[in-house]
């Protein structure tokens, strides 16, 4: 739970939420209790300034410490301005000290305060001082004849009011906070769905039902693109595995057929006592049967090793155009039975590869030529050297492969027509054979085709430098 | 008995042919589906055997296009055993199906049930009066004696028995008597008849004369 991918984007969202709203918060917090602050200290300063004026309109400023000057008959303050000092519920109070600590005026509501010196001699500056004490808020004035001016006033009112505040926006980031973290989950919840569906589908798929797809309509985000990816990779596995039934199927029926032979022909001999003779061509019917198994299953193994990537290719030095002259001469009575000219335009190129298996393929596309053709036909064995490839090809003048079996001859058993080929004794797996051997030396075969005009069987065969190097020796 | 064996392999279908003439069928072959096909349509066969994989015209083809206009019992041979191939054959009209490899007895025994089936004889064993005809032993019994009959004989016993009390022509025991290779004169089947009469009693084969023959019991 905690290491899916929902909970961490979820738990990563609310820390980052919870983040911003605490600085946010702290920010709001203080530029608030900043504002109230500047406000209550201008009231001071005010008040100050005020008081400071009065001191100097009434000659009440001493220039020395020698006399106080005596309470003159006009207020100190003006009627309107001393309520602010007055009364049971007056916030405001003031003292104002002469330089060496005597009271000169005070207001009637003053809560305990000590005088403390901040004259500095010979300072032409007035000295301001904001404090904080007790709950209260308090500036000290103090003018160049040292006479100090003290105005406070308490805030209890405003702390309260800043505590108030405090509350609101811790209420507000959570709620923003709690909103936030199920939204995320509610989108997280959402986005990830396609995810599990997915999942599901690819649990579902096994090697019995593999028809199964995600709907691409459902996700229509980034997702959509994955699951369309998905869907082609099942396609892939669907017809991977269809292939491999089909093949395995086709090699099993392959297989029973001459086992069939052998083991009804050899429950004929049995049944009842046989001449001689009869017991030969029993026995040479057998021999058929059992070489054709033989040859089949050498033909498996042998597409098997391919299949493994581990061909086991005797590589070596050879000249192609010998093993094409050769597989020409030991197939000539063949097409000389059926009146089929076999010509050859083959030009000596030095090439390195596995020389039996390379014969294998000319053999297999020279009697392929041979027995789909027409009697008194022709086929062309062509090799010649184009750029850095080796090309042999082998055209025949025969019925052709209709133009929807092309892309499948050489696949696995695959026939175009399976009349000749059990008589002959084709197994289905030449071209498959072909295939594999020319692509473990690097190489591809083509196929070109007309029916009825003939059929061109291309090996390209690149030339490597080992190739090279040995051409530039002998 | 006549049958149609359609086989590609030419070993397999040559020994399976070969088992059957000994068995006193009269055996036609075919290579590919279109000569099975036309055979199949043409010839009143008591049963076809007839292979899946085929050239020409497969044997799903065959037996489809075969059962527009015939009845005849067919037995599929197949490669492959799945229960998806075994329900398409029996589906497709197949009367039953025997899987490569198969033991020679076995496919023996498949086609005699299949033909006492399609004549509508279910037991093995046939009794009239006092004459037994095993048609897995292809032995006749009268009494508690074995009566000894060539193949020949045997299979036109056999013909006649499985169509009791029906008339069974001269030209229907040609047809399933005598295979293609066969070339064999009319009056034989006169000769076979008067050497079944002199081992089974005359009155055990009845004659419709210009028509044909029948056992009435």
């Amino acid at each position: 739970m905690i290491r899916s991918l929902r909970w961490r984007l979820q738990a990563w969202h609310a820390v980052v939420l919870t983040v911003v709203l605490m600085t946010f918060g702290v920010i709001v917090y203080h530029l608030l209790w900043q504002t109230r602050l500047n406000d209550i200290d201008a009231g001071l300063d005010r008040t100050a300034e005020v008081l400071t004026s009065r001191l100097r309109r009434l000659s009440l400023m001493p220039q020395a410490t020698e006399s106080v000057p005596k309470p003159s008959q006009i207020p100190f303050l003006p009627e309107e301005f001393s309520s602010l000092f007055e009364g049971e519920h007056s916030r405001y109070y003031y003292i104002i000290w002469a330089r060496d600590g005597r009271v000169l005026r005070r207001s009637e509501i003053l809560p305990d305060v000590e005088f403390e010196s901040h004259y500095v001699e010979d300072s032409w500056l007035p000295v301001r001082i904001a404090r904080f004490r007790e709950g209260k808020r308090e500036v000290v004035y103090v003018a160049n004849v040292g006479t100090h001016v003290l105005v406070g006033r308490s805030i209890e009112l405003d702390l309260a009011a800043q505590r108030a505040s405090g509350w609101l926006l811790a209420a507000c980031g959570w709620a923003i906070l709690a909103l936030g973290v199920i939204g995320g989950g509610w989108l997280s919840g959402r986005s990830i769905r396609p995810i599990a569906t997915m999942s599901n589908i690819a649990k579902n798929i096994s090697a019995e039902n593999l028809s199964q797809r995600i709907d691409v309509q459902e996700t229509d985000s980034e997702l959509g693109q994955l699951a369309h990816v998905l869907n082609q990779t099942f396609d892939r596995l669907e017809s991977a595995f269809e292939q491999q039934a089909r093949f395995t199927a086709d090699a099993s029926h392959e297989l029973r057929t001459p086992l069939a032979v052998i083991m009804s022909q050899i429950e004929l001999a049995l049944s009842k006592p046989r001449s001689n003779e009869e017991y030969v061509a029993a026995l040479e019917t057998c021999q058929r049967a059992a070489r054709r198994m033989r040859s089949l299953i050498d033909s498996l193994l042998l597409l098997a090793r391919f299949d493994s990537g581990q061909p086991g290719l005797n590589c070596g030095p050879l000249d192609l155009s010998t093993v094409a002259t050769e597989s020409v001469e030991l197939l000539r009575p063949l097409a000389d039975e059926r009146q089929i000219k076999l010509g050859s335009d083959i030009t000596p190129v030095p090439f390195v590869g596995d020389r039996e298996r390379l014969g294998q393929v000319m053999m297999n596309l020279l009697s392929n030529a041979i027995r789909y053709n027409h009697d008194g036909g022709r086929v062309d064995v062509r090799v010649e050297r184009i750029n850095g490839d080796v090309v042999v090809s082998v055209s025949d003048t025969g019925i052709g492969i209709p133009a929807g079996d092309l892309p499948h001859i050489f696949e696995r058993f695959f026939r175009v027509d399976r009349t000749r080929s059990r008589a002959d004794g084709g197994s289905g797996l030449g071209l498959a054979i072909c295939q594999s051997v020319v692509e473990a030396h690097g190489g591809q075969i083509t196929a070109r085709s007309e029916p009825q005009r003939g059929t061109t069987l291309e090996v390209w065969l690149p030339i490597s430098a080992e190739s090279e190097k040995f051409s530039q020796n002998s | 008995m006549r049958v149609l064996v359609v086989e590609d392999e030419p070993d397999l279908l040559r020994v399976v042919a070969a088992t059957l003439r000994d068995d006193g069928y009269a055996v036609d072959t075919a290579a590919d589906g279109e000569e099975a096909l036309f055979k199949a349509t043409v010839w009143d066969y008591d049963a076809v055997v007839l292979d899946v994989m085929l050239p020409k015209l497969d044997g799903w083809s065959v037996l489809q296009r075969m059962r527009a206009v015939k009845r005849t019992p067919v037995l599929m041979l197949t490669a492959r055993d799945t229960v998806g191939d075994r329900v398409r054959g029996l589906d497709a009209g197949a009367d039953d199906y025997v899987v490569k490899p198969f033991a020679l007895s076995e496919l023996r025994a498949r086609l005699r049930a299949l033909i006492r089936r399609a004549a509508g004889q279910a037991a093995a064993v046939i009794e009239i009066g006092d004459v037994q005809v095993d048609t897995v032993g292809k032995l006749v019994k009268r009494g508690d004696t074995l009566v000894p009959l060539t193949a020949t004989e045997y299979a036109l016993v056999e013909l006649l028995v499985l169509h009791r009390q029906k008339l069974v022509t001269r030209t229907t025991i040609y047809d399933h008597l005598f295979d293609e290779q066969d070339d064999s004169l009319s009056n034989l089947v006169d000769v076979h008849i008067s050497n079944i009469r002199k081992k089974l009693g005359r009155e055990f084969i009845t004659t419709r004369r210009g028509l044909g023959y029948v056992i009435e019991g």
